[in-house]
């Protein structure tokens, strides 16, 4: 985990105008703050982030951010935009991390196993959380949790005090009672809501409007009776 | 059908779609979802097919998201009639849709039974979608 590198070189220029050059130029914006230290505005390869996020640890997985005059330092993800139609990286944020001090991760949370409750009794498993926010060491930060939900029947849960904690390095900051994953009955839709929403369509429900007042009352009329004139 | 159930004024201007859904552009409850790739109105009947498409395809089996809601009236004036005399009766309602919205999100699915449901929803809409499935940058 600890032998990636990412290198970065400092930004200069700021701004939409030099951020779009960047990305034009194949490289990607990027901050990185923490630390007590300064803020700084780099550059890094997009390949070297997707390496990252796409390893087992995903965003907390910690690397060394080698900036090109600034020396190195161990640092995660801790943000990133992305373009919402063709998905692409546009921006990173990184955090220096202190290997001695804990700091707060959101660790994803998986599943395992098909419930006995979706098997057999025609359930499904709604999963409400999946990620689990704890308080740790960075060399201690887990990949993953992994749930056990072959045993889950209907209406049953898996809270986040379930969750497999070793106490004596992490410390669960998500509420405990918070439930994480459940089984539950599906919804009774189907067949009869499609002819039921006809009637409703030809009834021309109008919604409510809020500020209905005299003079909205009085257009409506004088609407209703033009369109009657118009018609003649 | 879906529409408001409260409104404050009964009818609308057009407007334009200018630029990307920053927002509700990323997968927020299911594993799976349809986005769109263009800008435009889905209209409140068109969401509605899509939604009997996707649920008649899972059986009851997954659960489903609708992530956009027709709240914009849109107004037609009767058959032959003249022009003037104000705007119309009010005939409908559209969501407006950027490019990158998502405009459903299932769970409880697998893979190819996630895609199929989707695509049979993406037949119903005006607006070019694709399939997206959660990644890491989805967390």
């Amino acid at each position: 985990m600890e032998k990636l590198v990412v290198e970065a070189q400092p930004r200069e220029r700021k701004g939409k105008n030099a951020a779009r050059q960047l990305r034009r130029a194949g490289r990607l914006p990027a901050v990185i703050y923490g630390g007590k230290q300064e803020s700084l505005a780099v550059s890094v390869e997009p390949r070297a982030v997707e390496r990252i996020m796409y390893s087992e640890a995903g965003h907390n997985t910690v690397f060394t951010l080698e900036v090109k005059g600034k020396g190195k330092t161990p640092a995660m993800v801790r943000d990133w935009q992305m373009e919402p139609v063709k998905g692409s990286l546009l921006h990173v944020d990184f955090l220096r991390v202190a290997l001695d001090e804990r700091l707060r991760v959101k660790v994803p949370m998986h599943t395992r196993g098909e419930a006995k409750g979706v098997k057999q009794e025609g359930g499904i498993l709604e999963v409400i959380h999946r990620e689990v926010e704890v308080e740790c060491l960075p060399t201690d930060i887990p990949e993953e949790f992994v749930v056990d939900v072959s045993e889950l029947g209907i209406n049953q849960s898996i809270r986040a005090n379930d969750l497999p904690i070793d106490a004596s390095k992490l410390r669960l900051l998500t509420d405990a009672n918070q439930v994480l994953v459940h089984v539950v009955m599906p919804r009774a839709v189907e067949e009869e809501k499609p002819a039921e929403e006809v009637v409703v369509e030809e009834g021309a429900a109008e919604p409510e409007v809020i500020s209905k007042g005299k003079a909205e009352k009085a257009e409506g009329e004088a609407e209703e009776a033009s369109t009657e004139g118009e018609k003649k | 059908m879906l529409m408001p159930k409260k409104i404050k004024y009964r009818k609308q201007q057009r407007g334009r779609l200018r630029g990307k859904a920053w927002r509700g552009s990323r997968l927020a409850f299911g594993d799976y979802g349809l986005k769109a790739l263009g800008s435009g109105r889905l209209t409140s009947r068109e969401i509605e097919a899509a939604r009997i498409a996707i649920t008649r395809y899972m059986k009851r089996g997954g659960k489903l998201w609708i992530r956009i809601f027709p709240d914009r009236p849109f107004t037609k004036k009767p058959a032959e009639t003249r022009m003037g005399k104000g705007k119309g009766p009010v005939e409908g309602w559209v969501a407006a849709v950027r490019a990158g919205r998502i405009l459903f999100e299932v769970e409880g699915l697998t893979l190819a039974e996630a895609q199929k449901a989707l695509s049979l929803a993406a037949h119903k809409l005006c607006l070019r979608s694709t399939f997206i499935r959660r990644g890491p940058f989805d967390a």
